[in-house]
């Protein structure tokens, strides 16, 4: 299969970045260095190219770096030249900047800023997307740059909050539908407009649904439902890959589901293909009593889970830490799978350090699963020598230190 | 880098009340309200009263038209007092730059209503704080046929479309919205995935 490559990558005040370009190979890049050199920054300005935002949960305003301070309007540059399968090049460029509050793309003194413990403070962060030069009014790639990413947070993505794991299915969804990145966005707002119209009708002392409350709930409903809908038949593919993918890693076939657990009866009576629509409408409804004394909105995609379960047994609770990373990994492969059969393309696949931790001959088998030829892969890694000699042998080595990239 | 501007430590407790006042402008920060601050100290005296009552003024004159709620320095205000062309259409907007934008177009000839401001609790809006009742009013008698909807098609601007069409739909009158789409004088192949779904939505006969 054809495969999304990233011929060039520049990135401006981005992170511990002050300005670098950087080309990675064809196939495999190993990026070695310690830590907190900037190995996953690399990393994750792919990932919020791709995406819109970063893996890491709320950090996006964080990305700018110390170096923009002195700019008139502190930004942050990712720009990548990207090769699809295709043949057809893009330029793919995203801006972050913090603008001063209220008024969009004026400047403000360098003075009126503060520097505190996560970065620039001050303003509002605007993010402006373009395509060959062109301005796009969302930063959703779809089909431009696709990306799977598996770090330390993915590796423990079982262990870990189902917050974790909703952002980790959505950023595969958001990645080859635009319909779906658009409905998440509108679907987030909806739910804070309910929560902040149940406060009010609280405060009111009401327990009625009053019509402007009816009406972002239909919304809601709209959105919840295509979001859900989404959902159901990409599990269905995740979960076949994952299964194949957990076979190779560990050698043995096993009984491993992936089961999507959702507040909203997503079964129907009767096998029919239910209607997510009255579904989510059924399970406002029966939690209404609930969701207007603690004005939040309990059910919905927004509260969903994902678990991987082998045999009765939930990995995520009674799994050893190897069984959990091993899920983890295998569920990023099932990503990077069902991201090439919707975009016909392989998504360029980021490793940021998962290898660690794993026993020699799965790491072997991972890397190996990996490096399919044609495919792109960029590796980082503390420590060179996990690296197995016949991967680095083909591969383009470069050190990261200090915000810099060299050539090993 | 430079500290934050000291706030009245060693200075005139009167220049800080007027700094903290400006700060609270739209897009005035700290340092900005600050150096206004001290501009309006080192001006001639004549200039700063002459804002001061221009300030006044606006409070004192400026307030909303009885009928289309928009701001006016009479009431009714000048659109509603003069004879239109069109009597039986009203074109509903969320405030008043807004009638300056249709106004701008030349193409609409009836009357208006200023909602200020688009249902959104996140921000505080509920209905009550919106001139929907007002808007109702003015539809009891059978002068008016059709209210267009103009808001923003934002989330929002959607919410509060439908919001303003379910109470006017019992009144048997017509209610319409503004198109969506392609902009007039662009290139079909630089629109963006989204414009091009809605325009393809909204298309219509020849």
């Amino acid at each position: 299969m054809s495969a999304i490559r990233v011929t060039k990558l520049s990135l401006t005040h981005f992170r511990n970045y002050a300005a670098q370009d950087f080309q990675p190979a064809d196939g495999v890049t190993v990026l070695a260095g310690d830590n907190g050199q900037g190995k996953t920054n690399l990393l994750e300005s792919l990932f919020i190219l791709a995406t819109g935002h970063s893996h890491r949960a709320d950090t996006d305003r964080e990305v700018i770096g110390w170096s923009a301070a002195r700019e008139p309007i502190p930004y942050s540059r990712i720009a990548a030249d990207v090769t699809a399968g295709d043949g057809r090049e893009r330029v793919l460029e995203l801006v972050m900047q913090l603008a001063p509050r209220g008024q969009a793309g004026e400047p403000t003194a360098v003075a009126e800023r503060t520097i505190g413990p996560s970065g620039l403070r001050g303003g509002t962060l605007q993010k402006g997307y373009k395509v060959n030069g062109v301005r796009q009014r969302s930063a959703s790639s779809v089909g431009d740059l696709a990306v799977v990413l598996a770090g330390p947070e993915e590796v423990d993505l079982f262990a870990g909050p189902p917050a974790d794991r909703r952002r980790a299915i959505d950023s595969t969804a958001l990645q080859t539908d635009a319909e779906y990145a658009r409905e998440l966005r509108r679907y987030e707002r909806l739910v804070t407009q309910r929560n902040a119209a149940l406060r009010d009708a609280r405060e009111r002392g009401s327990t009625q649904r009053t019509e402007d409350m009816r009406l972002w709930e239909q919304e809601l409903i709209r959105a919840g439902a295509l979001l859900l809908g989404h959902r159901i038949t990409m599990i269905d593919v995740l979960q076949k890959e994952m299964l194949a993918a957990h076979t190779e890693f560990t050698g043995r076939t096993g009984h491993l589901a992936l089961e999507y657990r959702s507040t909203v009866d997503i079964a129907g009576n009767g096998g029919a293909s239910p209607d997510l629509q009255q579904s989510l409408a059924d399970a406002l409804e029966g939690a209404w009593g609930r969701d207007s004394a603690t004005a939040t909105t309990s059910v919905g995609p927004h509260r969903d889970d994902l678990r991987v379960v082998s045999g009765d047994v939930d990995l995520g609770v009674y799994g050893s830490r190897g069984q959990q990373r091993t899920a983890a990994l295998a569920l990023v492969i099932a990503q990077s799978a069902y991201i090439g059969q919707q975009l016909g393309d392989e998504p360029v696949i980021l490793l940021d350090d998962p290898l660690s931790e794993l026993d020699a001959d799965r790491r072997e088998r991972v890397l190996r699963h990996c490096l399919t030829p044609g495919r792109q892969v960029l590796i980082t890694t503390a420590d060179v020598e996990l690296i197995p000699a016949e991967v680095r042998s083909h591969a383009a080595m470069y050190t990261v230190k200090n915000g810099r990239i060299e050539a090993a | 880098m430079t500290s934050q501007p000291e706030q009245g430590g060693g200075q005139a407790e009167s220049l800080t009340r007027l700094t903290e006042q400006l700060s609270r402008l739209p897009g005035i920060g700290p340092r900005s309200a600050q150096r206004l601050a001290y501009h309006v100290i080192r001006a001639p005296k004549e200039e700063t009263r002459e804002l001061a009552e221009a300030l006044l003024g606006v409070i004192e004159t400026v307030r909303f038209c009885s009928i289309c709620q928009n701001v006016t320095q009479t009431d009714p205000c000048p659109r509603c007092a003069l004879p239109v062309e069109d009597q039986s259409i009203i074109c509903v907007v969320e405030e008043p730059l807004d009638v300056v934008a249709i106004e701008r177009s030349g193409a609409f000839k009836g009357r208006y209503h200023v909602l200020h401001g688009l249902l959104s609790p996140m921000d505080g809006v509920t209905p009550e704080n919106l001139r929907i009742r007002e808007l109702i009013e003015r539809l009891r008698d059978d002068t008016v046929k059709e209210v267009i909807i103009a808001t923003n098609p934002s989330m929002e601007g959607e919410v509060t479309a439908m919001y303003v069409q379910g109470l006017i739909a019992p009144l048997g009158v017509r209610v319409t919205r503004l198109a969506r789409g392609l902009p007039s004088g662009s290139d079909l192949e630089f629109a963006d995935a989204v414009t091009v779904a809605r325009a393809l939505e909204g298309r219509q006969e020849f």
